[in-house]
């Protein structure tokens, strides 16, 4: 099941949003802080993208089936579209199209960095960012650029030791 | 919402941090409408010329113009606007939009529109638009060109500087782009030589996902412009915008990230000695080495004085990632050891230069404990040494995407946008 949906089994459903596997939501940084929070106590792989970053949609299946293969410690994914909150229909087809059960919040903030400050004060806007974020809620280690689905891998295993 | 200085206020306070004198910041814009990626550029008269983005009013989601582009999806439906200053930054004009077809504008803060002042006060632009290429029925995002004649009262019909190519690259490019012609730079020399760079998707392939780098050039004050020339071709970062200036008799130097073996992404200066008719090898600016398959979105700031050419880049090597300044002595041959602009930031980023004389001013955003702010630090001889960081005084907040420009009297005038406003300050002299 993809992150969303274990969100939904973890009732960190956005205020007034419903949950399903396979869908773009809004989320404003005060919203992402919510869910987070609810997340604590879960391993979390909290990946930023965005539809025009050709690295970031190479790793977005790599990482789904990580998700899927590290589910019994309990591993979720967790996306943020970094595209503009404006283009939300154009998020969604992309979606549907390349990675139909890949759940995503996209940005509902005007820049990139207000809403990622809520886990990283000093990211630096590069595409894809990954943070791997342990059960304390803190973040275990930030990975910047795509990486191969073994080194993803490695590093989340280390999370979860 | 807005900063509290209006437009046409003409107070010009003067605030001294620890002997550097900075105006207090004049609001370029209302505060009312989304105002971002600001751009600025000063005349031989002193004049201040800025440009920006309108993404619509404060607290909407405009998307302006995506009914008339036949349902394409785009990532940026936007209007340029302009202003001008005759008082040395103290107020601004009322706004003019450069683009005639509404919410044509392709841009964001780190794929900004470019201003330039060429002779006699002409006014250049350029610009990223959403098209349809004529060849494929696809959605494009093209570079234009416009000028004004007439101070910036009005903006000619745009010129589109790249060909429309045949391919459509959907699968590769993303975003709802077929193909992209974009994160381009432009310059302009005194002498009325107008340099439109561009970052071009056509030679892109699964195998090699990198851009190509176009020049298309005037030597007659925009009136007219050469046919397009592959400079680069398949070896640049494609989301790293082109920096390029203008830089004496003839000179012509362009900043641009190449990416190497194993996703080295190096920022590189390349320079002309002949108006732009060819360019020699790139040359690494120093720092440390940055091995990244991503998106980094990070520009080359250039300025030049003389044979001094000094780069202030982003280098996500560094820990904490910031900004590296590096400059050239011997015209861009060579670079000395980089040295860190802001040690004591978390990070720090979107660099800009500006250089006159002996004087270079340097801006950034960045971070200590707490939203972006605008730095500064300046230097009078060359770049040898730095005096301190300095912050300037602007509302609480963010502030961020700094763009600045050589005042004719060795001050600086910098354009940043504050929340969603854009504010203007000078800085400089005692």
């Amino acid at each position: 099941m993809a992150a969303l949906g274990l969100l939904l089994l973890g009732g960190t459903a956005l205020p007034g949003q419903t949950c399903a596997a396979g869908q773009i939501r809004l989320a404003t940084a005060e919203e992402f802080s919510t869910s987070l929070a609810e997340l604590r106590g879960r391993p979390v792989v909290l990946n930023l993208w965005g539809t025009w970053c050709a690295p970031c949609l190479k790793e977005i299946p790599d990482l789904m089936q990580l998700e899927r293969e590290f589910a019994a410690q309990g591993l979720q994914l967790l996306a943020v579209a970094m595209d503009d909150p404006a283009e939300f229909a154009m998020v969604d087809s992309f979606r549907k199209r390349f990675f139909a059960d890949f759940d995503s919040y996209l940005r509902n903030e005007p820049d990139m960095d207000t809403l990622v400050s809520v886990v990283d004060p000093a990211w630096n806007e590069l595409l894809p960012t990954t943070y791997l974020i342990g059960r304390d809620g803190k973040v275990f280690k930030r990975i910047q650029g795509k990486k191969s689905i073994e080194e993803f891998r490695g590093e989340i295993k280390a999370l979860l030791r | 919402m807005g900063y509290s200085i209006i437009r046409s206020t003409t107070m010009l306070l003067l605030s001294l941090i620890g002997g550097h004198s900075f105006a207090a910041p004049v609001a370029v814009t209302d505060g009312t409408r989304r105002a971002q990626a600001p751009e600025v550029a000063v005349g031989s008269d002193g004049s201040i010329h800025v440009i920006w983005l309108d993404k619509g009013v404060v607290g909407t989601a405009d998307r302006k113009g995506s009914d008339r582009s036949g349902g394409h999806s785009h990532q940026s439906w936007t209007d340029l606007m302009y202003a001008r200053s005759d008082d040395g930054g103290r107020s601004f004009s009322e706004p003019v939009r450069v683009n005639r077809k509404e919410g044509e504008v392709w841009g964001f803060s780190v794929a900004k529109p470019q201003i330039g002042l060429g002779k006699g006060g002409v006014i250049h632009v350029s610009y990223p638009a959403n098209s349809t290429s004529p060849l494929t029925g696809k959605a494009v995002a093209s570079s234009l060109y416009v000028r004004s004649l007439d101070g910036g009262k009005a903006f000619s019909e745009p010129l589109q500087l790249n060909a429309d190519v045949p391919g459509d690259l959907s699968d590769l490019v993303h975003g709802g782009l077929s193909q992209a012609q974009v994160f381009g730079t432009m310059t302009v020399s005194s002498e009325g030589d107008v340099y439109a760079f561009w970052l071009d998707t056509r030679d892109m392939t699964p195998e090699r996902m990198l851009s190509s780098t176009y020049l298309r050039a005037s030597h007659d004050n925009g009136a007219s412009f050469a046919a397009e020339r592959l400079l680069y071709q398949a070896d640049a970062c494609p989301c790293c915008q082109l920096t390029a200036l203008a830089n004496g008799s003839e000179r012509v130097v362009l900043g641009s990230r190449v990416v190497g073996e194993d996703n080295l992404r190096s920022p590189t200066v390349s320079i002309s000695l002949d108006a732009g008719e060819s360019f020699g090898a790139r040359i690494a600016a120093q720092g440390t080495p940055w091995k990244m398959n991503g998106c980094p979105l990070k520009p080359t700031a250039l300025a030049a004085s003389g044979n001094f050419i000094h780069t202030l880049v982003h280098n996500g090597a560094e820990d904490p990632p910031g900004l590296l300044y590096s400059r050239s002595t011997d015209g861009g041959q060579s670079f000395e050891p980089a040295i860190r602009m802001h040690p004591e930031a978390a990070v720090s980023d979107s660099p800009s230069l500006a250089a006159s004389g002996q004087t270079l001013h340097a801006f950034w955003h960045a971070k200590l404990d707490g939203p972006r702010r605008i730095f500064t630090r300046s230097s009078t001889d060359h770049g040898a040494h730095w005096g301190p960081v300095l912050e300037l005084d602007a509302p609480e907040g963010t502030g961020s995407y700094p763009e600045a420009a050589a005042l004719p009297d060795g001050r600086a005038v910098v354009v940043w946008q504050q929340g969603e406003q854009v504010l203007a300050t000078v800085v400089g002299g005692q």
